[in-house]
């Protein structure tokens, strides 16, 4: 699903990473939801100028989400133009790589939304134009600019590979988002669609194929055992590595210690405001599985 | 207290971390989470659980 909602002008723009909470009032309370639920931003378009000039388009946040439980399925039911009590924007953000560093960006699942933020951003960063992005998606053999970009999603099945064509609101950020898709290697668990494996099997595979050479930053977000392996694989090859992690959270600011995990030197960091992204290091992602 | 309105220890942290969303100099009280002499490396996660009447928390050990 796509929520698309507009941005205060006074606020500074969600970084690739940043996350915000929704209150779902839009439960039913005998539903005994209490508290705000998080989600990834998955884009945002700036504030456009129309042809009119008195006239002129809002900026706007985007995030997408699957339907999980009474949150989402009633948010998914809200129909446009409705009110939504957010609070944005939370978190830390993925760090842009070193200028003569290539990327690699590993999804899975819904956790493909940062990712396409971090790509889009990216390209942009690197005054690529919109209608070039599938330029620095080429086959990394035929590749040798310092600014190449591998991404590599991983879905369960065909089914949840998602299709951005009927995306709600402005079309151009589903149109990126159908660029990014097009132009990833995916990978799926029971080989329906694209690469027969996981996002990992993917990296390995072409790793053995000689397709990924020294040098690259990885960035991911997915399910916890994916980041589990992403961050070994990192380690193996002696990848710099910034990956994003869901836990449960309550407040999202910091302030309930609730969404924590365990910490490499000990003790604890907190998801939602020591990250959601962090140095592969630095969390002791086995412990957490 | 000019203001009977306190927060309750918990989800208010120690108060700066709602600093940006509320002024806390206008709460009656704040209640901290526990504070200790020596550093508690705490609990694992998951520490959160959400009910219908609350939110329940492991206790800090």
């Amino acid at each position: 699903m796509h929520l698309a909602f507009e941005w205060p002008k006074d606020l500074q723009p969600p970084l690739p990473g940043q996350f915000f909470t929704f209150l779902p009032s839009m439960v039913e309370s005998s539903a005994g939801i209490i508290l705000r639920r998080p989600l990834a931003f998955a884009g945002f378009e700036p504030k456009k100028n129309t042809a009119n000039s008195s006239a002129s388009l809002s900026a706007i946040a985007h995030s997408i989400y699957q339907i999980r439980g009474p949150c989402t399925k009633a948010l998914a039911l809200q129909q446009a133009g409705s009110y939504i009590d957010i609070i944005a924007s939370l978190g830390n953000s993925f760090p842009y790589p070193d200028r003569e560093e290539k990327v690699i960006i590993a999804g899975g699942g819904i956790g493909i939304g940062p990712m396409l933020f971090l790509a889009a951003s990216l390209a942009e960063n690197i005054a690529i134009p919109e209608d070039h992005i599938e330029n620095i998606l080429k086959p990394l053999e035929s590749s040798r600019s310092s600014k190449e970009m591998k991404l590599i999603f991983g879905f369960r099945s065909m089914p949840l590979v998602p299709s951005f064509k009927e995306a709600t609101g402005n079309n151009s950020i589903a149109k990126t988002w159908e660029r990014l898709l097009s132009g990833a290697f995916i990978a799926t668990d029971d080989g329906s669609k694209g690469f027969h494996g996981t996002v990992l099997d993917a990296l390995e595979f072409l790793k053995k194929t000689d397709k990924l050479a020294r040098f690259w930053h990885v960035y991911g977000c997915g399910p916890e055992a994916m980041i589990a392996k992403l961050a070994a694989f990192a380690k193996r090859n002696s990848f710099p590595a910034h990956l994003s992690a869901e836990q449960w959270m309550a407040c999202g600011i910091g302030a309930c210690q609730g969404c924590v995990l365990p910490a490499r030197t000990g003790g604890y960091l907190r998801v939602c405001s020591d990250g959601p992204v962090f140095e592969a290091n630095a969390i002791d992602w086995e412990a957490c599985l | 207290m000019a203001n009977p309105v306190g927060v309750a220890s918990g989800i208010f942290g120690y108060g700066e971390e709602y600093e940006e969303l509320v002024n806390i100099d206008e709460l009656g009280a704040l209640y901290t989470k526990t504070v200790t002499l020596e550093p508690r490396e705490g609990n694992p996660a998951p520490r959160l659980v959400e009910t219908p009447m609350g939110l329940k928390f492991h206790r800090s050990s």
